[in-house]
Parts: structure tokens; C-alpha cells; sequence
């Protein structure tokens, strides 16, 4: 009678023993596959994040070319749809600055103009990186035409 | 009529109406061929009012300098030595040609200073005081006196330009200005290199009534184009070149002033052809350096040998992001520019 009760009491341990065991590996599964589903966000987020950061570097690579082909260039903004992807743009805003007297070149003739590029690089998910960049350039002077 | 007897004519015909007291009737351009009068040199006043309006400026003899309005050519500001100018300088009393040079020192659109080169040698320089009066508008004086007596005056505008070691003391202008004979006879001419130790500062015209003007005592002496400075030259040097003008300005490229010496006696036609050579020097230390890539390796300096119109100046064509340099139809590769675009900062706007 007592053996009995005692194999009874054993059998119901394993039972629950298996039971937390199935849970804990439950748990585990669950943990490890939030792990890869945050990793794998981590991820997504990352390289949207790096292609916004290439797009952007590629409107200010647009805007010093711009830059060097225009004899004059006045404020300019734009908006491109580089590749297939709608969802990735860049942005570009090219600003004259301050004007000044290039050292050791003839005054009247030439002058130097800083320029101000920002360029704003937007993919998928919200990603965005802004890059600004700051341009000199030797220019005619408004009077004189090389 | 042959090439030097007309020339003659010509500088006769200067030396008549340069050095005299000015008849108010006469202009530059009955005096000078067009060539050598010089053309009106745009620019951007604010006379007696708040807005900035384009204007020309340009020499004579009564006045001898004036400012018209761009578009209608009315008369906004004129200076000479005796009324009914706007203003009057008691030293004016010889013509300007073409050697003017207005400048925008502070890069606001507006020119602040002109400087002028006279028939009689002399270099002047005035600081323009926005939206006042005509009256009160210029305050100037004359810079340096070269003249000496010579019969050599200023033709070609001056060439003013910052030094171009960017020099981490007080800055100064180099003012590069060559001479030409005022009548028929043949002068030694030059090419001064004065120094403005006050590039960025307006004068009251007490402080230009006070100022001694720069004479050739004051500069160093190069004899001969090639030469180069062996002492400190604070005010300036100038360079002795002959018997040829400039009729040209130089035009100052990293520091270097590329020129065109003429030969006045090759002048032609009534296109004022003239044969030239252009040469290159370092403002800095006068040092000649060549106009054109030498031919052959170990070639010293190189002079071009071309024929431009006299008073011409070097031409710059853009090609993209570089600028040739030409005088005439021939590129003189020494004052070729590069426009292309330098990166100074960089910065990430959206990082934390």
C-alpha cells in the first residue's frame, strides 16, 4: 500500500518536472526567437540606414559636380529618385555664401564664394541622414566674364 | 600714314591733352585712340541713396573721372580739379585713360574703392562712402607719385591683388601697374609693384590729405625683367623694362603676374594691333618665371612673342572647371586658372 502511494508520488514528480522542462524550453525558443527577430529589425534598420547615408553622400557628390560645371551657379534645390526603390531619395540644396577676395589673384576679376551643400538621403522605414558640406571656389568676378 | 609716324601722332596728341590744365569741353576719347582711351568699367554705386545701381566709370579730361548711370548714362558723380564737378581734387590735374579699377572689398555686391593710374604717373586711390552724397560720396588722394618728370604715364588699369601665401600677419594689397609713353619719344618704362598696407581700411580725407604719397625713392629697383628682390621691400620695387608700354593689365594668377610688354612702335591699323611679349613674375619677389612650358628640360624662362590689340586685356575661356588663359588667339598657359571646387568642412546633421 505504502510502495504504492510512493510510485504514484514519483510518476506525478516527473510529470511536473517535464512540464517546467517544456517550459523553460518554451521560453528559451521564445527568447531566442525575439533575438533574431530583433536582430534581424537591427538589421533592416541598419542597412536602410546606411543606404540613406550612401544617398545622401551621393546628392553631395550631385552637388559639387553641379558645383564645377556651372560658371555662375545661383541657390538650388531638387529632388532625385536614384534606382528602382521609390521609397529611397536624396535630396540637394546648393547654397552660395559669403564672397571675399581670393589671396594671390587679381581683385575685380576673380573672387572667392563659399558654398553650403546639404543633401538629405531617405530610404525605406524613416531612414534618413543629412550631410552638409562646405565648398570654396574661385569665381569671376560679376563684371568680368572668363 | 606708317605705324610709327601715326604712333607719334598719337602720343603727341597725349602729351597735348595730358599734362595741361583740362579744357571742360574735351573728353578722353577725343584725345586717345579707343584702344588706349580705355572702355568705362562697370560697377555698383550707392550715390545719395540706399540702393545699389549699376554704373560705368570712366576717365577724361574735364572731368577727368566720372560716374553715368548704366542704363540712361546720366551723370551720377564726377571728380576734377575745379568745379562743376561733384567733387574736387586739387592734384587732379592731369587725364585718366583706361587705368581704373573699382573693387568690392567686402564681397556685398557694391564696389568700396577705385584705384586710377593718371597720364602724369600717378596712382590713386579712393574709398567710396555708400548712400552719401555726391558731393561727400568718394574721399581720395593720390597713392604714389612716379612720375619723376618722365613723359610716362598709367594706360593699363592696375592689378591689385592680396598676397598669395596668405601671410598670417596684416594683410596688404600688391598693386601691380606698368607704365607707357606720354608722347613721341622713347621712355624707360616700368612696372611698379606697390604695397597697401591698408587694403581693407576707409580713409577720412584728412587721413588721404596727410598721406606722402609713394615715390620710386621708397621701392626697391630691379633693373631688367628677370631680376629678383635681394632686400626686403616693404613699400614695393618696381621693374625697369625698356622702351616697351604696357597697354595691358597684368593679370595676377597664385601669386603671379603674367604682363604684356608692347612694342609701341609695331602698333598698326586702325585695330591698334600691336606686337607684344608676355612674360610671368612672382609679385612676391619679382622673380621671372616662364609664360609657356620651356621647351627641352633645364629651359630657363620662357617669353611668348604674340600680337594682341594694344589694351587688350588676358582673356579668360572656361572650359568646365579650368580656365584658359589668352592673350588674343594665343593661350598663355601661365595664367591659366583652376576654378574646380575645394572641400573646406564637412559635417553629419543627423547624428546623435
Amino acid at each position: 500500500m505504502r510502495a504504492e502511494a510512493r510510485a504514484r508520488r514519483a510518476s506525478g514528480f516527473a510529470v511536473a518536472w517535464m512540464l517546467v522542462l517544456v517550459a523553460l524550453i518554451a521560453l528559451a525558443g521564445g527568447a531566442a526567437a525575439h533575438d533574431v527577430l530583433f536582430a534581424r529589425q537591427l538589421a533592416t534598420s541598419r542597412a536602410q540606414q546606411q543606404r540613406a547615408f550612401a544617398l545622401a553622400e551621393l546628392g553631395l557628390r550631385a552637388g559639387m559636380v553641379q558645383l564645377s560645371a556651372a560658371a555662375a551657379p545661383v541657390a538650388d534645390t531638387g529632388t532625385l529618385h536614384p534606382g528602382t526603390a521609390r521609397s529611397d531619395s536624396l535630396h540637394v540644396t546648393l547654397q552660395p555664401g559669403a564672397v571675399r577676395i581670393p589671396a594671390g589673384y587679381s581683385a575685380g576679376r576673380f573672387i572667392t564664394r563659399d558654398y553650403e551643400i546639404q543633401s538629405t538621403g531617405a530610404s525605406a522605414r524613416n531612414a534618413r541622414s543629412v550631410l552638409v558640406q562646405g565648398m570654396t571656389r574661385l569665381e569671376a568676378a560679376a563684371t568680368q566674364s572668363p | 600714314m606708317s605705324g610709327p609716324a601715326r604712333l607719334q601722332h598719337v602720343f603727341a596728341a597725349l602729351l597735348a591733352t595730358a599734362i595741361v590744365a583740362p579744357s571742360p569741353a574735351r573728353s578722353a576719347d577725343s584725345a586717345l585712340p579707343a584702344c588706349l582711351a580705355g572702355s568705362p568699367v562697370p560697377l555698383v554705386v550707392m550715390i545719395g541713396e540706399s540702393t545699389a545701381r549699376p554704373a560705368l566709370l570712366r576717365g577724361g579730361i574735364a572731368p577727368a573721372l566720372e560716374i553715368i548711370e548704366a542704363d540712361n548714362s546720366l551723370p551720377l558723380w564726377s571728380a576734377s580739379m575745379s568745379p562743376p564737378s561733384s567733387q574736387q581734387f586739387g592734384a587732379m590735374h592731369a587725364q585718366f585713360a583706361g587705368s581704373l579699377l573699382p573693387i568690392d572689398l567686402d564681397g556685398d555686391g557694391v564696389h568700396d574703392r577705385i584705384y586710377a593710374g593718371d597720364l602724369a604717373g600717378r596712382l590713386w586711390r579712393f574709398d567710396l562712402h555708400h548712400g552719401q552724397p555726391a558731393r561727400q560720396w568718394a574721399t581720395g588722394g593720390v597713392f604714389a607719385d612716379l612720375s619723376r618728370g618722365a613723359l610716362r604715364g598709367f594706360i593699363a588699369p592696375p592689378d591689385v591683388s592680396l598676397p598669395a601665401d596668405g601671410t598670417a600677419g596684416p594683410a596688404w594689397f600688391n598693386i601691380a601697374i606698368g607704365t607707357a609713353r606720354i608722347g613721341a619719344a622713347a621712355v624707360a618704362n616700368r612696372l611698379y609693384v606697390l604695397r597697401d598696407h591698408f587694403p581693407f581700411e576707409a580713409w577720412t580725407q584728412p587721413r588721404y590729405d596727410q598721406w606722402r604719397p609713394l615715390r620710386e625713392t621708397d621701392l626697391v629697383p630691379l633693373p631688367r625683367l628677370g631680376a629678383v628682390l635681394a632686400q626686403p621691400a616693404p613699400d614695393g620695387y618696381y621693374i625697369e623694362t625698356g622702351a616697351a608700354d604696357f597697354l595691358s593689365p597684368t593679370l595676377t594668377i597664385s601669386g603671379r603676374a603674367t604682363l604684356a610688354l608692347a612694342e609701341p612702335s609695331s602698333m598698326t591699323g586702325a585695330g591698334c594691333l600691336v606686337a607684344a611679349v608676355v612674360s610671368s613674375i612672382d609679385l612676391a619677389i619679382g622673380a621671372e618665371s616662364p609664360a609657356a612650358p620651356a621647351a627641352g628640360a633645364g629651359g630657363g624662362p620662357t617669353r611668348l612673342a604674340i600680337t594682341m590689340h594694344a589694351g587688350e586685356p588676358f582673356a579668360l575661356v572656361r572650359d568646365g572647371s579650368h580656365a584658359a588663359c589668352m592673350a588674343g588667339d594665343v593661350h598663355v598657359p601661365s595664367c591659366d586658372v583652376d576654378l574646380s571646387p575645394r572641400r573646406t568642412w564637412w559635417r553629419r546633421e543627423d547624428a546623435d
